[in-house]
């Protein structure tokens, strides 16, 4: 395949010489990066819970924080009301907060990596979410490609 | 050039500051805003918590959908900097400027000197498309990743397919490659029949010489078996770990006693192969708001929203434990928004030197037009011709193709003079568009002023 101007390209990605020392270098990065992946980090559950009740928080604020006050909604019982931020963070912590997700629950071991974050979903049919709201996307920015149950076989 | 002549080619310091900034670049612009936001951005809601589950138990929970390569590549991350914003995307920053050097060396083989291949490459790096995929744990940058390095060694062995031991390393790398793609997501499949057409055609240019045929042989083995070999290997964890997978969960149940055979463990992996084929294939996605018909990639019409958050004075009183950042500094009323789309002056440019390409192809009977036009249409009539409605971001694999047409055209006479403007605007746009492509708070009017898919 000729080069574009018809001129040769110098050699670039495997040197005549020295493909042994290159094999080498590459081995040993893979080596290193294959060991980085061996056992798990020592806070990896308590990093898991903060990160699942940071995304619990944040589902039920995005589906209010764009409808016009009052922005009210249900989460697992409870009214939430993120116009009293104070009261409605001190809610979130309770219900949704770190130490309530259990990641070691047998009776979930089968269950979809996302399951615990399926009750973040503030219900709230009040009228101002019925209303499209000009401009938005109009997109469910949760995803998903995936089913939402295991399908065990 | 023989390589007794490469031997004698004299090295420039430039063969490596270039590659070395591009990397650089590439990394300083997705660096900032990676933590942000604090929360998992679309589907990383499924391969962050997978891949911890990987590093716990070897597995992932149930509901899996993709093969397993992606997700051990984001435990890495995890591995090194925890179950943070950070640790789950550091995998796809590192795979995306790894994209960028690929795309540079690719172009650098069917193009002299370094400044087309560099204006490519920057392309990639500025694109819309490369840049939401490679600051965000989805599995599309992984895939692209292979992809293209399949692409690049193809382009290795097409610039001298005399080279006996180079094209048949490069074709075991393809191989390889486009193993460890297939174990990213399936449809790195699309591109295994065009690479495999390119080395057969690099076979049928050689004389008829005694053991041609077993070459020939040897061409077809290298590019299907060894990737379904890599592919398998991908899924030894899954295998050795079976007592831990969803399947095994929901078999035993009531049993503690049950286990399973290494026949038994294939069988339900087979099983479970089909379970994932029957979702792929049922899954149109067509209430999906954030997805639609494939074709309409081309002129970026429906391009996927990961994350939307209307900014408001009380978010600012969540506490750090729960607060996921993504309004900082925001004033009320901002929004934040990361969207899929791409660098309007790399697609559309990317387009029209696409057209050029087959123009080439058909009327000149230029090899290197219609190879790189495979390559990038073998990514993409397969989902085009598909009822699936589909992301925006599956088009990440697309995008150092497109870039490479763009290389092939502008290094061209008459439109030589075309590079400067090119690299100007691509630069220009990047920072327009940087706020949705970054999640930086801008006021509704500024967001809807960078939304140009509205304007169709």
């Amino acid at each position: 395949m000729p080069c574009v101007r018809g001129q040769a390209v110098p050699w670039l990605a495997v040197p005549r010489h020295g493909t042994r020392r290159v094999a080498t270098r590459l081995l040993t990065v893979a080596a290193v990066v294959s060991l980085a992946g061996c056992g798990k980090p020592a806070n990896l559950d308590h990093q898991e819970q903060v990160a699942f009740a940071r995304e619990c928080t944040s589902l039920v604020e995005r589906n209010l924080s764009g409808d016009t006050p009052p922005r009210r909604g249900s989460l697992g019982g409870e009214n939430v009301n993120l116009d009293e931020p104070s009261s409605f963070y001190s809610i979130l912590e309770r219900i949704r907060g770190a130490s309530t997700y259990n990641l070691h629950d047998p009776k979930h071991n089968a269950d979809v990596g996302r399951q615990p974050l399926d009750n973040c979903d503030a219900k709230a049919p009040l009228l101002s979410s019925l209303l499209t709201r000009p401009g938005t996307t109009g997109a469910s920015t949760t995803s998903t490609t995936r089913p939402r149950t295991a399908t065990g076989n | 050039m023989t390589d007794a002549q490469q031997s004698t080619v004299k090295r420039s310091w430039l063969d490596i500051a270039v590659p070395a900034l591009l990397v650089a670049g590439t990394a300083a612009t997705r660096m900032p805003r990676l933590s942000d936001p604090r929360a998992f951005v679309f589907d990383e809601i499924y391969y962050a918590p997978d891949a911890a589950e990987m590093l716990r138990r070897g597995v992932e929970k149930g509901g899996v959908v993709h093969p397993p390569a992606g997700k051990w590549l984001i435990a890495i991350g995890i591995r090194l900097f925890g179950f943070t914003p950070f640790g789950w995307r550091f995998a796809a920053l590192v795979c995306g400027c790894i994209i960028v050097l690929l795309t540079y060396i690719a172009a650098r083989q069917f193009v002299s000197g370094r400044l087309v291949p560099a204006v490519a490459a920057g392309a990639v790096a500025l694109d819309g498309v490369s840049f939401t995929t490679g600051r965000t744990a989805h599995l599309d940058v992984f895939l692209a990743l292979f992809t293209t390095l399949a692409i690049t060694l193809t382009l290795v062995a097409l610039r001298d397919p005399t080279n006996q031991k180079r094209v048949r390393w490069c074709m075991v790398g393809s191989g390889v490659a486009l193993g460890l793609g297939l174990a990213v997501k399936w449809s790195a499949g699309f591109l295994l029949l065009g690479v495999l057409l390119a080395f057969l055609w690099m076979r049928g240019r050689e004389a008829a010489t005694p053991g041609h045929g077993k070459r020939i042989f040897a061409t077809v083995l290298t590019l299907t078996v060894l990737p379904v070999g890599v592919y398998l290997a991908a899924y030894t964890p899954w295998i050795v770990n079976f007592d831990k997978t969803y399947i095994h969960i929901v078999r035993c149940r009531n049993n503690n006693e049950c286990s399973e055979s290494l026949t038994e463990r294939i069988r339900l992996f087979l099983r479970d192969q089909d379970r994932i084929r029957q979702f792929q294939q049922s899954s149109l996605q067509e209430g999906n708001s954030n997805a639609d018909l494939s074709w309409k990639w081309i002129n970026q019409m429906h391009p996927s929203t990961l994350f939307r958050k209307t900014c408001t004075p009380q978010l600012n009183q969540a506490p750090n434990d729960l607060a996921d950042q993504s309004c900082a500094g925001a004033k009320p009323g901002d929004i934040v928004e990361i969207v899929t789309v791409a660098n309007p002056i790399v697609w559309f440019a990317g387009m029209g030197a696409g057209l050029i390409l087959a123009w080439r192809a058909v009327f000149r009977r230029d090899r290197l037009a219609f190879f790189l036009l495979a390559f990038g249409l073998y990514q993409w009539l397969p989902w085009a011709i598909n009822p699936r409605h589909s992301y925006t971001f599956y088009i990440a694999p697309l995008i150092p193709a497109i870039a490479l047409w763009i290389a092939a055209v502008l290094a061209k006479k008459p439109f030589k003079w075309l590079l400067p403007a090119f690299a100007v605007l691509t630069v220009v746009a990047f920072a327009f568009y940087y706020p949705i492509w970054a999640g930086k708070p801008m006021s509704p009017d500024q967001i809807r002023a960078r939304e140009y898919w509205r304007a169709y």
